[in-house]
């Protein structure tokens, strides 16, 4: 480095554009991407130095930790340089695209239909003529992965498909797995692993008969080419009654979920399972009885319960191997919170809820929204207290502007960059309805000056029809929808859509 | 007790643990062995030395930062950190631009990996939200593209 040695001798004459490139790169790896893009367009020297891969793979890596992506999501070495920048600028994109449409409605970029064909080879093995069958899907967090299950005479097909990273990819089929199973069964989730497996689980449960008992499976696609789905474990809840159905929810990057149905009385039941080391632990609540509008929070060490303006957290019995018999435990709050009394709540998690990041919650009533943090709490390592709780760390009340009827309701709840968004849709009648995201800045939220809500409605077309599926994934600026048509028998008239709502970059 | 001499030739008697943070220091001393032979720091001038040893005296008891990946903490609170300025630094820090490149460079060459982070992680604070022409303000950089480059450059990039 004769350059910065120069500047060494002659003090304060160093210049940012004179250190010496290593030097450069390293401040650029503290950089936003789009501060990245700003430097591009200040000189020439810069402009190059923007252009090199390992400052884009670093800045892609920052941005997908941030965002808790899978790295399986992203494969780095498989990437052209604007696929790189396209990847990484796309959360900052979105967040900018809501903000500069406040009130506005924007259209997306590329619309596509998911064709659920199968080849004439895969007919053939599987002993089938049509291509119908489609009747249940799930988007990862990303967005970049869908899961799907079509249903035929004696067995149910599960089909993984890459939907790409920008909105003029092909969708792609690229693993299937046949499953026997004699019962209909139901996505519940498809979500990362473990860091650095590789892999994401896909859970799905089927209703309890007279036949059958109620049950979780789990099914691991492996992403690492090529790419392979296979069975995992199946959790099954021996109960006397039918027709109950599970609701599930894997904590992303862990092995856990937690399962949790209503039986006959109305007590809510949940059992928390490990699928990798196949152990479990079950409760009843005892102290709440189930009205339906629950939202249930899971983390490793506590189930919070959000309902009826209370918060209940409950601890939970520790996890056995499934091989001894899991009996619930009968359980009661171990707190309770209460949240200001309103006419009108409901509660929502967010997606990205894992264990090691904060994780925010919405308490939305027709006034406004309260945004909760999960918090660690117990400095005391009191073990009759839970280690987490909710506090309420900021209030937005609506405005003339920005403000819900009855018929809106919200299915998301995502961070991208440092806003919150709320996806939400209303269908005032069969012929209108919107797909809205509301975006909040989490600085006005947490500030002291009450943040403020932008409302940006997303192609509303398709809210006319039963939307079954709906999913916004902040990261690669993209919705998911899945429609069925009103009316049709239940295994006809599914369809899904992928908009994009950010240019693809011009020459992958 | 180790000796230290600036460029300027000024004499730093600075306690060896503190002395240590620099690998190139730290390297020097393996070399000589047992010695009150004063070790010349040709490369940094004592007004940023001055920087260096606040920065050094202040973190002696930190601990030393590690490349493995497979270490406790996720991803996630790595990045967390790494991004996260203490108030401490941020003080540190508030020092005109030359200074700042400066310890920057004397970071690099003293290799104290941790001071050369923060550093550059100061520099980004002040790129950090800035427009193209802010930027180009806060850094003297001198626009050198032709009118048909910049337009190029600009439609190519558009910020959001």
């Amino acid at each position: 480095m004769p350059l910065a040695a120069k500047c060494m001798m002659s003090r304060s004459s160093a210049t940012f554009t004179s250190l010496a490139v290593d030097l450069v790169l390293r401040v650029f790896q503290f950089l936003q991407p789009s501060d990245i893009i700003s430097l591009r367009k200040t000189c020439k020297t810069l402009s190059e130095l923007t252009k090199l891969r390992t400052v884009w793979i670093s800045a892609l890596r920052s941005v997908m930790i941030k965002h808790c992506v899978s790295e399986a999501t992203c494969p780095f070495q498989e990437m052209t340089l604007p696929l790189l920048e396209h990847v990484a600028l796309a959360p900052h994109r979105l967040t900018s695209l809501v903000a500069r449409s406040d009130g506005a409605t924007v259209l997306p970029m590329t619309i596509r239909v998911l064709s659920p064909r199968l080849t004439n080879a895969e007919k053939e093995m599987y002993g089938i003529q049509d291509n119908d069958g489609l009747y249940d899907s799930c988007v990862e967090p990303s967005g970049r992965f869908l899961a799907s299950l079509s249903a035929y005479e004696s067995f149910t097909l599960f089909t993984v498909w890459d939907l790409g990273l920008c909105g003029n990819d092909v969708i792609r089929p690229i693993a299937r797995y046949l499953e026997e199973a004699p019962v209909t069964l139901f996505l519940d989730g498809f979500n990362p692993g473990p860091q650095k497996s590789g892999a994401f689980y896909l859970v799905s449960a089927n209703e309890s008969s007279f036949l059958n008992p109620l049950s979780v499976l789990v099914h691991k696609v492996s992403m690492s080419a090529p790419v392979v789905m296979t069975f995992s474990a199946k959790l099954e809840i021996p109960i006397a009654a039918p027709f109950i159905m599970p609701h599930t929810h894997q904590v992303p990057g862990t092995c856990n979920l937690v399962a949790q149905y209503d039986d006959d009385d109305g007590v809510i039941n949940l059992w928390v399972w490990n699928f990798l080391a196949n152990t479990a632990a079950a409760m009843a609540i005892i102290d709440h009885q189930s009205t339906g509008k629950e939202t249930i929070q899971y983390y490793n060490d506590c189930i919070m319960i959000a309902s009826d303006g209370c918060i209940r957290i409950y601890n939970l019995p520790p996890l056995l191997p499934r091989h001894s018999i899991v009996v619930p435990a009968e359980r009661k709050a171990t707190i309770v919170i209460a949240t200001p009394s309103m006419t009108f709540r409901s509660f929502f998690r967010g997606q990205d809820v894992a264990q090691n990041m904060p994780s925010y919650f919405a308490e939305i009533t027709q006034s406004q929204v309260t945004i909760f943090e999960v918090a660690e709490n117990n400095q005391f390592h009191n073990s009759n207290l839970p280690n987490k709780l909710p506090i309420a760390v900021g209030r937005i009340r609506l405005t003339d502007q920005v403000f819900w009827s009855q018929n809106q309701r919200f299915t998301n709840l995502r961070q991208c960059e440092d806003v919150l968004l709320l996806m939400g849709y209303s269908n005032a009648d069969s012929e209108s309805g919107d797909l809205s995201v509301f975006g909040a800045d989490t600085d006005g939220i947490f500030g002291k000056g009450g943040g403020k809500l932008m409302k940006t409605i997303f192609a509303n077309a398709l809210v006319r029809q039963d939307v079954k599926g709906k999913q916004l994934c902040p990261t690669l600026g993209r919705v998911y929808i899945h429609t069925r048509r009103r009316a049709a028998p239940s295994r006809r008239g599914h369809c899904i859509y992928i908009f994009d709502y950010l240019a693809p970059p011009r020459n992958k | 007790m180790v000796i230290l001499i600036t460029s300027d030739n000024v004499k730093y008697v600075v306690e060896k643990d503190v002395a240590e943070l620099s690998v190139l220091v730290k390297n020097m001393l393996e070399d000589i062995g047992p010695s009150d032979e004063p070790i010349p720091l040709h490369n940094v001038t004592s007004t940023v030395f001055n920087k260096v040893l606040e920065y050094c005296i202040y973190h002696r008891n930190d601990p030393p930062p590690s490349d493995d990946d497979e270490g406790c903490a996720s991803p996630l609170h790595k990045y967390l950190a790494s991004h996260i300025c203490s108030e401490w630094d941020q003080r540190f820090f508030d020092v005109d631009q030359a200074l700042l490149f400066d310890i920057i460079l004397a970071a690099n060459y003293l290799d104290i990996k941790t001071l050369l982070d923060d550093a550059c992680k100061a520099v980004a604070h002040l790129i950090q939200g800035k427009s193209t022409e802010e930027i180009r303000g806060i850094f003297n950089i001198v626009n050198d593209f032709t009118p048909e480059e910049e337009a190029r450059v600009k439609k190519e990039n558009v910020s959001s």
